[in-house]
């Protein structure tokens, strides 16, 4: 209080007042954060990001509409996150979305059962994330999982074919290792380079010309992420092209098989 | 079979996936990459999208670097980073020039 000025009261509001939503972005990757908080920018959300050791402090203080976690190795403090937001009573029917390396439903189904509300796969569409956000806003308090199955993938390794022998199933065993890791190391970069190029192509202010350039970018990104996405498929091995520089490659066309249902084994 | 001929295999097998990433996803990384770079230098862009542009770059830049790597695998090395899926490769201790 200041002599002849009166006194001042600072009112503390709970910070849940001060919004109509609030969302929660948390990982390590900052790019990734700042992409996906991008993303949420059309949306009437304050949106907040933190890393995930801080993260479970940070829900319970901000008490947040909605948290959007991206899982990346190592795992546990991710999916810890997730299991802690379930299990805290004040925090447990706040719809949780997951960002998840594409294509790998060993992934879906642990961050489906630590508590992610529904998983996204990376690289995901600006539109879905936003309608995803959207849509669990509008029917914030429940908690049944929202957990988009798309069984595309799964590959189970096994491989009953004629003519598979032990030297394939080597050759196949570090096909991959080098698929699975080529997708690990590449996913995010992908992803961010799709998400900004999407981006950049919605952006009003963006001349056709350079719309068009913006759409080349997502374009050929997205294609370079599909061409990843199947090679983690390939469970047989059949090559083409014996006579580039390097050697054969895959045919990925025939390296993937598929049932008669069309499911991918 | 004897462990150093199934190892032989298995190098084998990465690195036929390893030229099948580079080889299809050369193309159309390449294709981002001079876009982006394009955007990201064109002056007609408002600064905060150039600097849009200018990450989706450096993030294409990164991921085929990645790709430079995994080609020059000679050896195997994995490492557990706690996948469902598996182990990954140690680029940095699998790379030809680790040997």
């Amino acid at each position: 209080v200041r002599p002849g000025t009166g006194s001042t009261l600072a009112i503390c509001y709970p910070a849940q007042m001060a919004a109509l939503h609030r969302a929660l972005i948390v990982g390590e990757h900052p790019g990734m954060r700042l992409l996906v908080r991008l993303n949420l920018n059309d949306l009437p959300l304050e949106v907040l990001e933190t890393n995930t050791a801080d993260a479970h402090e940070r829900v319970r203080w901000d008490l947040p509409h909605l948290v959007v976690v991206d899982l990346h190795p190592p795992l546990d403090k991710g999916l810890t996150l997730c299991r802690q937001l379930r299990w805290t009573p004040t925090t447990a029917t706040i719809p949780c979305v997951v960002l998840v390396e594409g294509g790998d439903l060993d992934l879906r189904e642990m961050a489906s059962e630590a508590g992610a509300t529904i998983c996204l796969e990376k690289p995901f569409r600006p539109l879905d994330l936003r309608h995803t956000v959207q849509v669990l806003l509008d029917s914030s308090g429940r908690m049944d999982s929202l957990y988009n199955d798309n069984s595309t993938s799964g590959n189970s390794g096994d491989n009953d074919s004629p003519g598979f022998d032990q030297d394939e199933a080597a050759r196949l065993d570090g096909v991959k290792l080098a698929a699975r890791t080529a997708h690990h190391l590449l996913n995010t970069p992908l992803s961010l380079a799709l998400g900004y190029g999407e981006l950049l192509a919605e952006d009003p202010r963006l001349p056709d010309e350079l719309r068009a350039m913006a759409r080349e970018v997502a374009g050929s990104v997205e294609s370079a992420a599909t061409l990843l996405q199947r090679l983690v498929r390939v469970s047989r091995i059949r090559e083409r092209d014996p006579n580039l520089p390097g050697g054969a490659i895959l045919d990925l066309a025939r390296s993937i098989q598929e049932a008669p249902n069309g499911v991918i084994l | 079979m004897q462990p150093a001929d199934q190892d032989q295999l298995r190098l084998a097998g990465v690195q036929l996936a390893a030229r099948t990433a580079h080889h299809l996803l050369t193309t159309p990384l390449t294709l981002a990459l001079g876009y982006s770079d394009l955007l990201a230098e064109d002056s007609r862009l408002p600064p905060d999208l150039r600097a849009l542009a200018k990450e989706a770059s450096d993030s294409i830049v990164i991921a085929a670097a990645y790709l430079r790597r995994l080609i020059r695998i000679g050896r195997i090395v994995e490492r557990d980073i706690g996948l469902p899926s598996g182990l990954v490769l140690d680029l940095a201790d699998s790379a030809l020039e680790a040997h």
